[in-house]
């Protein structure tokens, strides 16, 4: 059986890149089967410990991953990978603590909330590493269908259903155009192949009467990855996705997918498309002003913190962007690397606070912000530090990690786009102080704030301690980023 | 390649049905099949080039992409009814609650 | 054995978080103590780095503690910097800093954010501390942004009214339009030099010559004085400063009168070698300081509350100092920046005084007569005025005029605004002694619970008055015999080893130009005083004892309005209208509401187009690809 036998040859070969997120997988399905039999109807929290831990355990498999390059070229292990997989599963373990206050108040504790949460992450995980269009695919929506449905998990509430129908109707919608784009780069090799690194030598070669096919190719697959980040224009879903859905699922979106969305940006068109970088250049760069613009105005006028932080993290992705298109895309992932570090630092030290603020889950408005440096004047401390690492104050880290990718856009000669983002990053301090003024400058409501959760607590010290940490050594952050990403 | 042209011609007009269905339609099942169809385009381009080259890694993928399909249909489906459920109506244009 | 000094900064930083978490629990006393002993410990550190840097060589000691930031070829060291003029300043900031610390804890006692209060006054002196004292460029932001933050917290310390927090973000906002201008000097400076560490940078400027035309020099230069113009108030972003009064009277004193908005003129101190390269900017700064000063003093003239006259009048003193280091005087500047912080944190902790005795009443109009009730107050804040108005031998006579003559040697039109602007800083600051402390009570109530403050806040008053008097003598100019003594103290900073040749002294009439200045400031002192101590109170009193006198006084009283309405009243009306059109209309407007309404309303627009339909979303999407395919095939 020599088939058989080389068939088990090269899987002993490459399967080891795979351990961490087929790990999840496949402990996310005994979770669901046989496991959630033996768990009592009333005792459901406790796969929250279980998922938690089997999370860190597929963690830690893919950090301590061998380096190289598997299954026929479609999946490769190197620092950028190992990079964004750490973000996403810290993302995942984030959202695993968040989720417990509502979870608990609203008695919606199952073990397919968490199980969705680890196939999900393994999605990520595979998306960061795919060097290939269709591994590339397959890992995207392994990791978007499962966040549809998590976005629609409280199906009693008539906002989830809603966030979640339309997530997963313009998901589905901007999944064919991906998957159409494909095809016609597939088409424009001639039918040979989908490997990135084989595509870029084969597109810079194409001839002439296959422009528009490459290009429309490339176009279509940029309008997917567009959706994915939530770029203008394709960034409509987001706002009412974020608002609808659980806001714990609210923080993973926020987090995690975008973390992985934009790490596979960069393989994708740094490595991919590099050859033809010409042709997408000026699309991706509307793109990256429009939603600086876009995002950052929109939120000025926002009510709901929810609302607020979905329109800037748009504004955000559009600052990332200017890392996708750096010329050097090693450099260009690892800013985006750092930004995308603390800036999940920052969104679940603020998640943290409204989730506590919240209870169960129905107020979310600034105004509930009111008076809090009165009532609990640590939480407002901890919401001061986390919105002005936010906008980018210096010194503290959300100022560097921003520094970063501006100063690596005009090494790469994006002036025009740096000063925008530098104007828009103006405009973005003026939302942001608006909720440090609710909290500072107002009268509190009437009625007791109940103390914090262990959890919860653990997670804003943690993120605020780094913050301020990080704030000291926040010029050594580059370097710290450039051993990590180099593997 | 003349014929090749073709198929992508006719690619493209499966497409572009899927893409004006998504658009105009209100019924959320329709919207639901026309994205289908979308992806039903892209899996004829994969399965003719592929056999234009004599490789047989596009039609591999088309196939897994079929999988992918029903697996997203299921996942639909699922949402609608919870739809249906909460609003009785599955008329996507009534359905605007979350906005601004 | 250097090595502590880094203490200095930290030590406040230190305590505030310490008073941040436990200030509440440790109780007021406690909190007190440790808040005014850590800048007294900050200001005894300082003193032992200065006698340390008068036995460093070249009287420069630069500390380096760690690399902070290296990226590509910029390499920035995390250190700190002690030079004459960074000591100076670090004594001037710890110094005050302390009075007006004892000064607030009486001042406070009685609020219930005692502890937050003294958090945040610790945190603006650590920040204070690191732009005074840090030995780069960015470390100096990060203490220019710092402060700015802690501004912002102070000025909305008073969260229940209304306009308090509306001023602190007004006064963050103008900020961002400084720092703007103060990052793009930096990364103008950084292509330059390729190095953002002062010592490096100033050295290197050294080997250059002055700058023709306009070139990145004079484009940085002028970069980092549109910082400076945000944080020290000068035309056209100024607005925030009149705004930050709203804060409790100390912060006013240390932060909006003595210490922070000195910032810009410390920078371009700091920077002096390379602001002498360019003389555009130089010229730049010296016609905005000067339009400063004198458009500041008139808004002063026609301000009923106590607190605005005091706020105008230091847009208008900061303006003198911008206008001494336009012309090339930045000893004569930075002396000025040292006598204002002596008599204007004197000025205003003797107005918070008088604001405490009448239970915050801050309306001149209703005072009147306090001279008895508060004798302490009056005397400190009459030494006050007399240094304000250039009053000979008074500290603010010396440095404006030593700022005056270098004016008049760049364009008499320059030293002849600047003479108007310092007769109408003496006339507004006697109609503010004469309507608070001469003449007969106008609120009786609140001058019949009046009393002397206690002496956590008066023996802070008397030591600034002191100071006030005396500070001058430092440097006494050389045209009335003495050595400026400041210039070549500060010489090893402003000229950085490289001599640009000592300015010729002793040409042009330096005598007769002061005297000619003082004797018109002090005829104008006069008129204010007596235009406003006298009036009804004096007319009613002695109408009683004798009927025929009354009249006369009544006809004195008639001239004086006479002489109002035809010669005060334009130059009032004129402020006035100043007042309303720039700020009003076209600052508040234009400058702040503007911008702010127009993104609000295409907030709106954005707000709009997100309907909740998912239709419109998925056209959006399709529409947005097309014009994405459309801008690749044009």
């Amino acid at each position: 059986m020599p088939f058989a036998q080389s068939l088990l040859e090269s899987l002993g070969r490459d399967l080891p890149y795979l351990y961490g997120p087929l790990f999840l997988v496949f402990a996310a399905t005994l979770m669901i089967w046989p496991g959630d039999l033996l768990v009592g109807r009333t005792n459901k929290r406790a796969w929250s410990y279980v998922a938690f831990l089997v999370l860190a355990a597929g963690g830690a498999m893919a950090l301590y991953a061998p380096l190289g390059q598997g299954f026929s070229g479609m999946f490769r292990v190197d620092g950028l990978t190992k990079g964004f997989q750490f973000l996403s599963v810290l993302a995942g373990l984030i959202t695993i603590v968040l989720s417990q206050p509502q979870l608990n108040a609203l008695r919606e504790q199952t073990v397919e909330y968490y199980a969705l949460i680890l196939f999900s992450t393994a999605g990520m995980m595979l998306l960061v590493g795919a060097t290939d269009l269709v591994s590339m695919y397959f890992s995207l929506e392994l990791m978007a269908l499962c966040i549809y449905v998590l976005v629609a998990y409280l199906r009693h509430q008539e906002r989830s259903v809603e966030a979640g129908m339309k997530y997963f109707m313009l998901g589905a919608f901007s999944s064919g155009i991906l998957l159409y784009g494909i095809s016609l780069l597939f088409a424009a090799t001639g039918g040979l192949t989908t490997n990135l690194a084989e595509l870029n030598e084969k597109l810079a070669l194409a001839t002439p009467n296959h422009t528009l096919l490459v290009f429309a190719g490339v176009l279509m697959v940029l309008v997917g990855f567009a959706f994915k980040v939530a770029a203008v224009p394709f960034h409509m879903w987001s706002p009412d996705a974020y608002e609808g859905a659980p806001t714990p699922i609210t923080a993973f979106m926020s987090m995690a997918p975008k973390a992985a969305a934009l790490g596979a940006f960069v393989r994708v068109f740094g490595t991919g498309f590099h050859g033809v970088s010409g042709e997408w250049m000026l699309p991706i760069s509307f793109l990256a002003g429009a939603s600086m613009v876009l995002g950052n105005v929109a939120a000025l006028r926002q009510q709901s913190l929810k609302r607020l932080l979905a329109y800037s993290s748009i504004a955000h992705v559009g600052y990332m962007l200017l890392g996708v298109m750096s010329a050097d895309a090693q450099a260009g992932g690892q800013a985006i690397w750092l930004y995308m570090l603390t800036y999940l630092l920052m969104q679940s030290g603020a998640f943290a606070i409204l989730i506590h603020l919240q209870g169960k889950g129905e107020g979310e408005r600034i105004d509930d912000f009111r008076g809090l440096a009165r009532r609990r004047p640590v939480l407002a401390f901890a919401m001061l530090v986390c919105l002005l690492s936010l906008a980018g104050i210096p010194p503290l880290v959300g100022f560097f990690s921003k520094f970063y990718l501006f100063k690596l856009a005009i090494e790469q000669g994006h002036i025009t786009l740096t000063v925008l983002a530098l104007l828009t990053s103006a405009v973005a301090a003026f939302y942001y102080l608006n909720v440090v003024a609710t909290m500072y400058f107002k009268e509190a409501p009437e009625g007791e704030l109940k103390p914090m959760g262990s959890g919860l607590a653990l997670i804003l010290t943690v993120t605020c301690a780094l913050i301020l940490v990080g704030t000291l050594f926040g010029p050594k952050l580059l370097d710290w980023t450039a051993k990590i990403t180099l593997g | 390649m003349p014929s090749m042209n073709m198929v992508l011609i006719f690619s493209f007009l499966l497409f572009s049905l899927g893409v004006v269905g998504v658009l105009i339609r209100r019924n959320a099942l329709i919207i639901l099949m026309c994205a289908e169809l979308m992806l039903n385009a892209a899996n004829i381009n994969l399965i003719a080039f592929a056999r234009h080259s004599g490789t047989v890694a596009g039609q591999a993928f088309a196939l897994l992409v079929m999988g992918l399909a029903a697996a997203e249909v299921a996942i639909g489906l699922a949402i609608v009814v919870a739809l249906y459920r909460r609003k009785n109506t599955i008329t996507v244009d009534e359905i605007h609650l979350l906005k601004g | 054995m250097q090595t502590y000094l880094w203490l200095i900064p930290l030590l406040p930083l230190l305590t505030s978080a310490l008073i941040g978490l436990l200030g509440k629990r440790a109780g007021k006393p406690v909190t007190a103590v440790v808040a005014v002993g850590s800048v007294l410990a900050s200001f005894a550190l300082s003193l032992s780095a200065y006698s340390l840097m008068k036995a460093a060589p070249g009287f420069r000691l630069e500390l380096t503690y760690f690399e902070w930031m290296h990226v590509g070829s910029l390499s920035v060291p995390m250190g700190l910097v002690f030079d004459p003029l960074s000591c100076a300043m670090a004594l001037v900031v710890s110094g005050i800093g302390a009075l007006i610390h004892l000064y607030s804890v009486g001042y406070m006692w009685k609020d219930e954010g005692f502890a937050r209060y003294f958090a945040y006054l610790n945190l603006f002196v650590f920040f204070m501390l690191t732009l005074v004292l840090g030995s780069s460029l960015p470390l100096l932001f990060v203490g220019w942004e710092g402060v700015g933050l802690c501004s912002y917290l102070l000025i909305g310390y008073y969260f229940e009214t209304d306009y308090a927090p509306a001023a602190g973000l007004k006064a963050f906002l103008t900020n961002r339009i400084g720092d703007l201008g103060m990052v793009a000097g930096m990364m103008a400076l950084f292509a330059y030099f390729g190095t953002l560490t002062m010592g490096d940078l100033l050295t290197k400027a050294g080997h250059l010559s002055p700058e023709v035309g306009f070139g990145v020099l004079t484009f940085a230069t002028l970069m980092m004085f549109i910082g400076a113009t945000g944080k020290s108030a000068q035309l056209p972003l100024y607005v925030w400063l009149p705004d930050a009064m709203a804060g409790p009277t100390p912060v006013s004193a240390l932060i909006h009168a003595a210490t922070m908005v000195t910032a810009g003129i410390l920078l371009v101190c700091r920077l002096a070698p390379l602001f002498q390269l360019t003389p555009i900017t130089l010229t730049v700064i010296a016609w905005v300081g000067a339009a400063t000063a004198l458009f500041a003093a008139t808004i002063g003239l026609c301000q009923r509350d106590i607190k605005k006259v005091l706020a105008y009048s230091t847009v208008s003193q900061l303006g003198y100092m911008f206008l001494g280091l336009g012309a090339a005087g930045f000893a004569a500047g930075f002396f000025h920046v040292f006598t204002h912080a002596w008599f204007k944190a004197l000025l205003f902790l003797g107005a918070g005084s008088v604001i405490h005795a009448m239970h915050h009443e801050q309306d001149l109009f209703k005072m009147g007569g306090l001279r008895k009730k508060l004798p302490i107050t009056f005397w400190t804040m009459l030494i006050g005025t007399l240094a304000i108005m250039g009053f000979p031998g008074f500290s603010g006579f010396f440095s404006k005029d030593e700022i005056l003559y270098l004016a008049y040697l760049k364009s008499p039109v320059l030293w002849l605004m600047g003479v108007i602007g310092a007769c109408l800083t003496s006339f507004y600051m006697w109609r503010l002694m004469a309507l608070a402390f001469w003449g007969e009570p106008r609120d009786h109530h609140a001058y019949d619970h009046a009393h002397e403050s206690p002496l956590t806040m008066t023996l802070p008053l008397m030591v600034l008055a002191v100071g006030s008097a005396l500070a001058g003598w430092w440097g006494v100019p050389e045209a009335f015999g003495g050595h400026f003594n400041v210039g070549q103290f500060l010489a090893p900073s402003l000229t950085f080893g490289q001599l640009h040749g000592a300015h010729g002294h002793h040409e042009g009439p330096a005598i007769l130009l002061a005297a000619i200045s003082t004797a018109l400031a002090l005829g104008f002192g006069a008129w204010g005083f007596f235009s406003y101590r006298n009036g009804l109170a004096i007319g009613e009193a002695r109408a009683a004892k004798w009927p025929t006198l009354h009249r006369i006084l009544e006809n004195k009283y008639y001239v004086d309005e006479g002489m109002e309405r035809f010669i005060l009243a334009p130059i009032r009306w004129l402020g006035q209208k100043l007042w309303r059109v720039v700020d009003v209309i076209v600052i508040d407007g234009l400058g702040v509401n503007l911008p702010g309404a127009l993104a609000g309303l295409s907030g709106d627009v954005i707000a709009t187009t997100q309907t909740g339909r998912v239709r419109n979303y998925a056209l959006a999407m399709t529409l947005g690809a097309l014009a994405l395919l459309w801008i690749f095939l044009k």
